[in-house]
């Protein structure tokens, strides 16, 4: 069925190219429903482009995949679109890490009361729970499709980086709440973080050589051995002192630049990633 | 004017420990499909792994798009021009094939998102998920699971498309619809794609490599490796004493391959004749 009147081509292709007035807009729509000629002008009237345009829109809209709320907000404070990707799609890859993380963070409280032997037990444990994070991450099969992201041109120090921040940033969050559970001084219980930074970092630099699970558990039995050692011959309260902070942050630095001079290596290796 | 072949692989030896995978392996093939044939432990991944420039060889001459791997800059050359479809290519639990493909479409320098999306539905339609792009990949079949690998070799329109076994595992149906896709692939580029199954090689590929043990023993046309059968596939009533390899056909009779005897009724070889011809025999007797 047809009505009397039609709309005049110059009104028709206003309204195509998206430059009509709301009352003419609409008025249009409306008469579109009813008027099969007035249909088949505007389409003539209409830019493929432009139909294209708002076709793919609408296809981005409705297929991406979804930013969750950490990757927005990643966005937000700056970081690149698909560095975001990367660090929260990272855990996707390997939920185990987490698992292994909350497992040594878990026993840490455990191991914690209100006695300054449970605090110091705290310590010890705590920086090795990014340590057993990172063994699982970049262990063998740690990336189901690791062949494809070797053979790809994106950087594998890059990616390193990426996934070990991943690694470092929710283990931190997780053992930073667990810590903010014990009783006593707060900085006593902030001063795992250093020592976790040097132990993951010394974890990561030896991955360029062994295998990343060799590479963990060396890092942890000499932990242990040097935790020991220290306490036959003075307090290990002295360990997370000053000095000893300065030690661990000298050591974070020594790992940092260790993995920065053999970045060639790390980008022919393709254990790591 | 000359055209460099983008595959130049020469005495190519690579071992793992105290096992020899590749023993002087050479390949060399330019546009088209070539299909890398040879029985299990032939060494047909780790030759496919050193193209897909993830294994460096021991020792031999490689060249791959002009370029040497074994130089950092030229290999990220190479790179950003190579497909790679390993032959058990994971994927992440619950991900969709729109996760996937995106994921690795990051790893392959799509920075821009809205540009990366678009490429991503652009080879997730070319192999034929549309439908499936938003399902997760834990729920696909067999065959689909292969195509979102092949859709993510496809990212970017690669010069070298290197493909571990593609058609394994598939159904008939589905290995008809992989064909046609690779084959269409081949137009204007160069695909290596190894496989057990001749009825492959016969179908899509323009040229034939054929490794055991870790080294060529022909390189050419299927038609070549045919070639190569003729007077030495004959039918019988019995298995020949010369023969290397025998089976009785659905005739009833044996059809026997290897030194024929005089007046022995020779028949037709079939490219898979040809291969148990060659593979069936010593290298030293049948190299090309």
């Amino acid at each position: 069925m047809s009505t009397p009147w039609h709309a005049d081509s110059t009104a028709l292709s206003t309204y195509a190219a998206g430059r009509a007035d709301p009352v003419t807009a609409a008025s249009i729509e409306a008469h579109l429903t009813s008027c099969g000629s007035c249909r088949t002008s505007l389409g003539s009237a209409v830019d493929p482009a432009r139909v294209h345009a708002i076709f793919a829109e609408v296809t981005e809209r409705l297929d991406a995949p979804r930013a969750g709320f950490i990757e927005h907000t990643l966005i937000w404070m700056g970081v690149r679109s698909d560095a975001a990707r990367l660090l929260t799609v990272t855990p996707l890859i390997r939920g185990s890490w987490l698992l292994s993380v909350l497992a040594v963070a878990a026993f840490a409280v455990i191991a914690a009361d209100a006695s300054p032997a449970g605090t110091l037990a705290f310590l010890v444990l705590a920086p090795l729970a990014p340590v057993a994070g990172v063994a699982a991450a970049f262990g063998r099969g740690g990336d189901p499709c690791y062949e494809v992201a070797v053979a790809a041109p994106y950087s594998a120090l890059r990616l390193l980086m990426i996934r070990a921040i991943a690694v470092l940033v929710t283990t931190a969050l997780g053992v930073l709440a667990a810590s903010l559970l014990l009783p006593g001084d707060a900085t006593v219980t902030l001063a795992w973080l250093l020592p976790s930074l040097a132990l993951t970092g010394l974890t990561l630099a030896a991955s360029e050589r062994v295998d990343p699970v060799l590479a963990a558990g060396t890092v942890t039995a000499s932990w242990i051995i040097a935790v020991v050692s220290v306490r036959t011959e003075y307090d290990v309260h002295s360990m997370f002192g000053s000095t000893g902070q300065g030690v661990f942050l000298a050591l974070t630095l020594v790992s940092a630049v260790e993995i920065w001079r053999s970045r060639d290596r790390v980008n022919s290796l393709r254990r790591l990633i | 004017m000359t055209t460099i072949p983008t595959i130049q692989a020469h005495g190519i030896v690579r071992s793992f420990g105290r096992q020899r995978a590749l023993a002087g392996a050479s390949l060399v093939a330019g546009c088209g499909v070539t299909g890398l044939l040879g029985p299990n432990g032939a060494g047909k991944t780790t030759l496919l792994r050193a193209l897909a420039t993830v294994l460096a060889p021991d020792s031999g001459d490689l060249r791959l798009l002009g370029r040497d791997p074994g130089d950092p800059k030229q290999r990220l050359e190479i790179r950003r021009r190579l497909g790679y479809l390993p032959q058990d290519a994971g994927y992440q639990r619950g991900f969709t094939p729109f996760d996937f493909v995106d994921y690795i479409a990051i790893l392959k320098e799509f920075t821009d998102r809205r540009a990366r999306h678009d490429e991503v539905r652009r080879v997730i339609a070319l192999v034929g998920l549309d439908e499936v792009r938003n399902k997760r990949i834990r729920t696909l079949s067999g065959g689909m699971r292969r195509r979102v690998g092949l859709a993510q070799a496809m990212l970017g329109n690669p010069d070298l498309l290197v493909l571990d076994e593609p058609t394994v595992g598939l159904d008939p149906e589905q290995r008809l619809r992989f064909r046609d896709l690779i084959s269409e692939a081949g137009q204007g580029r160069t695909v290596i794609l190894s496989t057990h199954l001749t009825d492959d090689v016969a179908a899509i590929c323009g040229q034939v490599v054929v490794i055991t043990e870790g080294r060529t023993l022909f390189s050419g046309s299927p038609a070549e490796l045919v070639g190569l059968a003729v007077g030495h596939v004959w039918a019988d009533a019995q298995r020949g004493t010369g023969a290397v390899v025998a089976w009785r056909a659905e005739d009833g009779r044996y059809r026997n391959i290897g030194e024929a005897p005089h007046g022995a009724d020779l028949v037709a070889p079939s490219l898979e004749d040809a291969y148990l011809f060659l593979v069936g025999t010593p290298a030293t007797e049948s190299a090309a």
